[in-house]
């Protein structure tokens, strides 16, 4: 068994906004292992990315995380002191972000925008020189697949296409070579085309890394092809987790079987079943469990008590009050073609 | 009598040109090559889907359709008629007559509505431009059309900001609906909207296509969309058309090695899914200056040298399935 790198514990991080309290992570629980690639899914609202901000304390005001542990490698960062968290952001946790255009500094080339991640993390006594960390930024660039890479570090952003800039701030966020990776999105802005270059080029960096990868994204192409274990977060709360396969083949959570049921396929057509209503408000979300409105299985019980995780089998867990009631049909898995 | 085509595009041209800061006038120091000499027709009642990267001139094809953009060169005609003569010769009443038979729905609904008009204005200003609807039927025909589109009567009082985002897509699709058009162009309407509303707006295409018979011109860059709800799907590639089928025989049998490419690199839902993917190496060139030849051959991975100097023509290799590629 391998180690566990992050584990997550009634996480509950909320935004205090004038029009109210938004409980946009509202008790958030899951582990991941060394090595191990997990996805988080989930619409916008789900919490995916405010999951990711709270790991590295950088929720944007009026948020705050109010309850919870984060251990990382067996320490709580909710328990470290700012400088902690900076020296551990970036060495030790990275993100990548959804925009690259924005997640980089436009008025700096992107050799000093490495360059400076590489050198604010050294030790005082083995400071290195720049001449050094230029010769890192290039390996760096290379690593990333980019072409000519002495010359275009050099360049600013707005020079890079959108594909170009994502593996810049790939390559950012790899340059202390962290352990854990969260990656929000990182293809959505960019075409078909160059998303499975980026795809490609994230699962080799890893598999050569040894990192631990969380993906965050609304996409279960992405999902079925880069995880191994997923994790189904709805209006700030876990819905389901399971291993990839079993999630597809036998999800157990409404929400999870009507995700799956109302995204085309490329491979066949299919009837779209529709997801009635929409996304609940967080200021004042649904009582008992949030999908209930929105579920056909829903009963009185459903309005009233809040689900919590159980186990249906090794290492699958939903939060439903039926799911022993009901029969969900997964997609349809394993076509040969 | 009536042809079997709604649409037809001929040969259709758009360069828009840049200029440099003269000293005292602007100086053309280049073209995009936006559109290049697209053919292909629309049949009534069927969804043309028009899939492509971004850059590849999906919307500007949209967009010279519906006449919103003046051609550099080519034709199309709407119902036998030139839809660009019409525009530039017609009186103010036979414009409008044209306008109402083709609508279009943008991708960003959040723009799209004037954050100041409630819902019954936004719907039934083409009422007023096009006075097709006596002022005694107006709330009739708004409470109808709300109706065809899955809102509530109430919802004609709010403003747009109280909807969510496929609401107000639905409030996008009734306005275009309210002159009671044949041709209706979907420019992405579904991707700026979450998973599982995506759905519901596509059903909600299918369903008003049955119904009140609509011809549309889908175009996105999501393909699992486009297989989904388009009849025939046409493919570009910088500005060209490079494969034009049947969705099904498109996505079974792509002939083109872009489209292949465009299918494979889709990553499919399904975790046993064998993932034989291409990896097209490099990006999509500059439209200012695009290769000579084929205008994929630097990326393609059947390059052949006549691929650097023929430019492939696009010639119907199986019954309605069309391809520029050298054999």
């Amino acid at each position: 068994m391998a180690e566990t790198i992050l584990n997550m514990e009634g996480l509950k991080t909320y935004f205090f906004t004038e029009a109210g309290i938004v409980k946009a992570v509202d008790d958030i629980s899951f582990h991941l292992k060394k090595g191990e690639s997990l996805g988080l899914v989930g619409e916008s609202g789900s919490g995916k990315t405010v999951t990711a901000l709270s790991v590295l304390r950088i929720v944007p005001k009026p948020g705050r995380t109010v309850d919870g542990k984060v251990e990382f490698n067996g320490d709580d960062l909710l328990k470290k002191t700012e400088q902690e968290m900076r020296r551990l952001r970036g060495s030790e946790i990275a993100i990548i972000f959804q925009d690259p255009s924005s997640s980089l500094n436009p008025v700096y080339n992107i050799e000093i925008q490495l360059r400076d991640v590489i050198m604010a993390h050294q030790k005082l006594d083995q400071k290195m020189s720049k001449a050094k960390a230029r010769e890192r930024v290039v390996e760096l660039l290379e690593t990333v697949e980019i072409p000519d890479a002495e010359t275009r570090m050099r360049e600013y952003p707005h020079q890079f296409s959108g594909g170009m800039k994502q593996r810049v701030a790939i390559a950012r966020a790899l340059a202390l070579k962290p352990k854990l990776l969260f990656a929000d999105e990182p293809t959505t802005n960019l075409d078909v085309t160059i998303q499975a270059q980026v795809l490609d080029l994230l699962n080799d960096l890893k598999k050569k890394f040894g990192m631990s990868l969380v993906m965050i994204t609304h996409d279960m192409g992405i999902i079925a092809k880069m995880t191994a274990r997923v994790v189904v977060l709805y209006a700030g709360r876990v819905c389901e987790i399971a291993k990839t396969y079993d999630l597809f083949e036998r999800p157990r959570h409404p929400y999870t079987e009507a995700l799956l049921a109302a995204v085309p396929r490329l491979d066949m057509r299919k009837t779209l079943r529709v997801i009635p209503g929409n996304i609940p408000n967080l200021i004042e979300p649904p009582s008992g469990c949030r999908f209930h409105p929105r579920c056909q299985y829903a009963t009185q019980v459903c309005e009233k008590g809040i689900p919590v995780l159980e186990e249906t089998e090794p290492g699958h867990f939903v939060a439903c009050h039926e799911w022993q009631n009901i029969r969900l049909k997964g997609e349809k898995v394993n076509i040969d073609q | 009598m009536t042809s079997r085509d709604l649409i037809k595009v001929e040969k259709l041209v758009k360069y828009f040109p840049i200029y440099s800061r003269g000293v005292l006038f602007k100086k053309e120091v280049g073209l995009v090559h936006a559109v290049d000499k697209i053919t292909f027709s629309i049949r009534r009642n069927e969804t043309f889907g028009l899939v492509g990267e971004s850059g590849c001139g999906k919307t500007t094809t949209a967009r010279l359709i519906l006449n919103l953009v003046e051609p550099t060169s080519g034709k199309v005609f709407f119902e036998e008629e030139n839809v660009f003569d019409k525009f530039q010769s017609a009186n103010r009443k036979e414009k409008l007559e044209l306008r109402r038979k083709m609508q279009l729905v943008f991708q960003n609904p959040y723009g799209s509505l004037d954050p100041r008009m409630t819902v019954f204005d936004i719907i039934s200003e083409p009422f007023v431009i096009h006075k097709h609807v006596a002022k005694s039927q107006w709330k009739e025909n708004v409470y109808k059309l709300l109706e065809l589109v899955g809102l509530e009567e109430y919802h004609a009082e709010r403003y747009p900001h109280e909807f969510s985002g496929g609401q107000r897509q639905r409030i996008c699709i009734a306005r275009a609906l309210a002159v009671e058009p044949q041709f209706l162009v979907a420019d992405e309407p579904v991707s700026s909207l979450d998973v599982s509303i995506r759905a519901q707006i596509l059903n909600l295409l299918g369903e008003l296509q049955e119904s009140i018979g609509l011809t549309y011109l889908y175009i996105s860059h999501d393909l699992s969309s486009v297989r989904q709800i388009s009849h025939r799907v046409a493919v570009m590639y910088l500005g060209e058309i490079v494969e034009l089928a049947d969705t099904d025989e498109l996505f079974k049998e792509p002939l083109h090695p872009y489209t292949e490419a465009l299918i494979r690199a889709v990553p499919i839902p399904d975790p046993k899914a064998k993932s034989m993917k291409i990896v097209l190496p490099g990006e999509v060139p500059s439209p200012i200056n695009p290769p000579p030849g084929c205008r994929f051959h630097p990326r393609c991975p059947r390059a052949k040298l006549l691929c650097k100097e023929e430019k492939p023509g696009l010639f119907e290799v199986n019954p309605n399935h069309l391809v520029a590629c050298h054999p």
